[in-house]
């Protein structure tokens, strides 16, 4: 592929940004090989010159175009990704460009969220454009240990995903990381029809009243290896759900419980204070549950970014449509309502894109 | 709760060609552990109690090998998407050294669990004969001599002696797990092995990488045709090389034929090791294979992630050892510590069609990556199992075998890198086709 047109607005040492441009300029390890990048030039557009981006700018392969024109004309493809650190937000004002400025052939990937896609026209243009659109972040993506996957077609009866960090970015990873789990269950994604927020001890409330699954929280929890509070202090490897600490070392905790149109409970909870890792389980009408860490590798090399840039590179090069741009408009219009439910301190709601689905034969995720 | 079937014992103290072939006679192939007569003469005359284990520790404080093994036994850990409790009881300690953040004495008040003066004490519960059903030994961690080439005189050999009187002088032997490699000096390991055999009780010993989790989950197929072995690692001589090896032995010794033994070690530093680099094609290339699974090697300044050159990997570690292995058969293992670049066990094994099975052996270390390194659940688990079934989940000759390779590597460089011969490393085994490490 010859250019690739690549757009932020920052450009932090360690964002999503300056990861996926460091790989499409050296390349990234893929299935147990060093590959070559396959962009002959990158265009990076829109992030301010500071000294992450100062120190890449004599690379070969490397331009970074003083106008948005400069950098999407005669590109193959582009990607949107967030540039700054704990961040998942992109601009709208670009990916509205982007998608203007496309032709029928040119391809575009989203790292990250838009800040306004429900509510600015963008999701009209998304559905109507020509150029095809993919986005996501990293941990839906990423290793899974063990490595597992809900089965394609399993009718799945309940989720659970436990995540760190703040609203919304948490959420941000968290429901993308859960359309990712489920959308390729029996009839794929059927749509959302109700959401229920909780703050703090009614988030433990809500477990005490069967609200969602303790035996999948518990059961996620088992996969961490980062438990918090006496763990941090001697290392003991106590049992932390059953003897009953999981709220005493809760800080903030937040819950949404998604129920599905066919069915399915989703919930999302934050675990900051009690685990310092990723996790989710997940249980089909048959009984059948699984569990596993989103595993998140060490900083500096994050190569949940090579994973990342893995799938990347497939629906640029090779066209491998693995995400449905319907996914990208459920995620988008999901967090939108989480931050309105936030905003008006709301504790149920009945989204108005309830019937918003897409269908999903197989999963996205690869060992 | 093995009732004692005595042997004669071997004398010499040394693994010889005598050895193999008894071992052969015994289990018709190399299963050359005692492990089928283990599970043959293995009695549990209560099995409705849970078995009852003494461990034998140098030293308990925050993330030491023995506060891992204590706790997980004491508190349970994560184990296939539930918290597991043991069905193992610690019922009693023997702990050789208080360091100042101690935490023996913390775990034997909260959990009643006593620590008694002595190992013969410890196994025998205060009492005259053992009374124990197992006994784990993690002699890791502490302050201990180091001899003349460096090698730090952990107490292994010392508690498993100690051990074995107990043993002897109640007629009666228990499984055993002995955390990483046996002794520091070649005839103890020989010994130790050799004791596991003469008063029948199962034996396993060795590190947490070769059952760990592994990105991706691979292992090499059972009977296939691997030619070479290379393992990339870091960490001290005399103390994670022998992980490194564990990490590479593991894969390798399911190749077809199983293990044959160590024809010779040959341990370098520095630009000798890429010279001898150069002479091999397919070391390279493992090598890069394996870096490609490392989730941390450093990259130049101002970059969080490049892939790596052959020249930025000699410049990034400057320190290299390198220990170049030829095995009986004609294998080759390859270990490199890259100190300075990886901070991760990666390994890459060629098939004789040149085809390439690669992975990482995952080990976070505390306190950067996690609170409670729960790469020791599998091996807690594997522990588990031996001492409920009499029967090692895996030969002790691995570890016979990777003590040897580690031994002899640092005697290697001890002696300014010379290539040693190794006969004494004939220690042919084969392992059973079942994949041991953690995947679910």
């Amino acid at each position: 592929m010859k250019k690739l047109a690549f757009f932020s607005t920052q450009f932090e040492g360690g964002s999503p940004a300056q990861h996926l441009v460091d790989r499409c300029l050296m390349g990234w390890p893929s299935e147990g090989r060093f590959i070559e990048s396959p962009f002959e030039e990158i265009a990076v557009y829109g992030a301010p010159m500071n000294q992450t981006l100062k120190h890449r700018q004599d690379h070969p392969n490397l331009t970074i175009a003083d106008t948005f024109d400069e950098a999407i004309a005669d590109a193959d493809a582009w990607i949107l990704a967030a540039g700054a650190n704990d961040d998942w937000t992109c601009s709208s004002q670009q990916l509205e460009a982007a998608i203007k400025q496309s032709s029928e052939s040119t391809r575009g990937f989203v790292v990250g969220l838009p800040e306004n896609l429900a509510t600015d026209g963008l999701e009209q243009m998304i559905l109507e454009q020509k150029t095809r659109i993919q986005a996501g972040t990293p941990l839906g993506l990423t290793w899974r240990l063990p490595e597992v996957d809900t089965p394609s077609g399993a009718e799945l009866e309940e989720t659970v995903i436990l995540i760190r960090g703040a609203f919304p970015s948490a959420e941000k990873e968290a429901v993308d990381a859960l359309l990712t789990l489920t959308s390729h269950r029996k009839g794929g994604e059927s749509g959302i029809s109700n959401i229920e927020r909780y703050r703090g001890n009614d988030v433990w409330k809500a477990a005490r009243e069967g609200h969602f699954s303790w035996d999948l929280f518990s059961a996620a929890a088992s996969r961490t290896n980062s438990k918090q509070g006496e763990a941090t202090i001697d290392g003991r490897t106590q049992d932390i759900v059953g003897l009953g600490m999981v709220p005493k070392l809760a800080k903030d905790t937040r819950a949404w419980i998604f129920k599905h149109n066919d069915g399915l409970k989703s919930t999302i909870i934050t675990v900051d204070g009690i685990l310092n890792d990723d996790n989710f389980a997940a249980r089909t009408k048959a009984g059948d549950t699984l569990s596993a860490q989103f595993y998140r590798p060490p900083k500096p090399n994050d190569h949940q970014f090579s994973r990342m840039m893995d799938r990347i590179s497939s629906f640029l090069i090779d066209g491998e449509n693995a995400f449905s741009e319907k996914r990208t408009l459920l995620w988008g219009n999901v967090i939108q309502a989480l931050q309105e439910m936030e905003l008006k301190d709301l504790a149920t709601m009945q989204p108005a894109f309830a019937n918003m689905a897409y269908d999903a034969s197989k999963s996205c995720w690869k060992p | 709760m093995n009732e004692l079937i005595f042997s004669k014992s071997d004398p010499q103290g040394v693994w010889t060609r005598r050895h193999f072939l008894k071992s052969l006679s015994m289990s018709g192939i190399a299963t050359a552990c005692g492990q089928l007569s283990a599970a043959l003469h293995f009695r549990n005359p209560d099995a409705d109690r849970p078995p009852t284990v003494a461990l034998l520790a140098t030293e308990v404080r925050r993330h030491s090998h023995a506060q891992h093994f204590i706790d997980r036994l004491l508190e349970g850990y994560g184990w296939h998407g539930q918290h597991y409790f043991p069905k193992i009881k610690l019922v009693s300690m023997y702990v050789d050294q208080f360091p100042e953040k101690d935490l023996a004495r913390d775990r034997e008040r909260r959990h009643g669990v006593p620590i008694y003066p002595t190992i013969s004490e410890a196994l025998t519960r205060g009492g005259k004969a053992l009374d124990v059903d197992g006994v784990i030994i993690i002699a890791e961690h502490g302050d201990y001599p180091r001899n003349a080439k460096g090698q730090k005189r952990y107490p292994r050999y010392d508690f498993f002696k100690e051990m074995v009187k107990v043993f002897e002088s109640s007629g009666r032997s228990v499984p055993v797990f002995n955390d990483k490699h046996l002794s520091t000096d070649w005839n103890e390991c020989v010994e130790m092995v050799d004791d596991a055999k003469r008063l029948n009780f199962a034996f396993l010993a060795g590190s947490s990488l070769p059952v760990t989790w592994r990105i991706p989950a691979v292992d090499i197929p059972w009977n296939a045709n691997l030619r070479e072995s290379v393992s990339v690692c870091y960490g001290g001589v005399d103390s994670y090389d022998i992980h490194g090896l564990e990490t590479a032995q593991c894969m390798s010794e399911r190749r077809a034929g199983g293990e044959s033994g160590v024809k010779s070690v040959h341990a370098v530093r520095g630009n000798e090791v890429w010279s001898m680099l150069e002479k091999r094609d397919s070391t390279r290339e493992l090598l890069m294979a394996a870096l490609a699974r490392s989730h941390q090697c450093k990259a130049p300044d101002q970059w969080s992630f490049m892939p790596p050159t052959l020249d930025w990997v000699q410049q990034a570690s400057p320190g290299v050892v390198a220990y170049f292995i030829e095995h009986n058969d004609g294998f080759l293992t390859t270990l490199f510590m890259l100190n300075g670049l990886v901070l991760d066990f990666t390994y890459a094994g060629m098939h004789d069609s040149g085809k390439i099975t690669s992975c990482q052996m995952h080990l976070p270390m505390p306190p950067r990556q996690t609170t409670t390194a729960d790469f020791f659940n599998p091996l807690s688990h594997r522990i588990e199992e031996s001492i409920k079934s009499g029967h090692a989940v895996y030969p002790p000759e691995r570890t016979l075998l990777t003590s040897g390779m580690t031994l002899f590597g640092v005697e290697s460089l001890y002696r300014g890198s010379a290539k040693l011969l190794t006969p004494e490393l004939t220690v042919p085994y084969q392992v059973e086709p079942l994949s041991t490490y953690w995947r679910g």
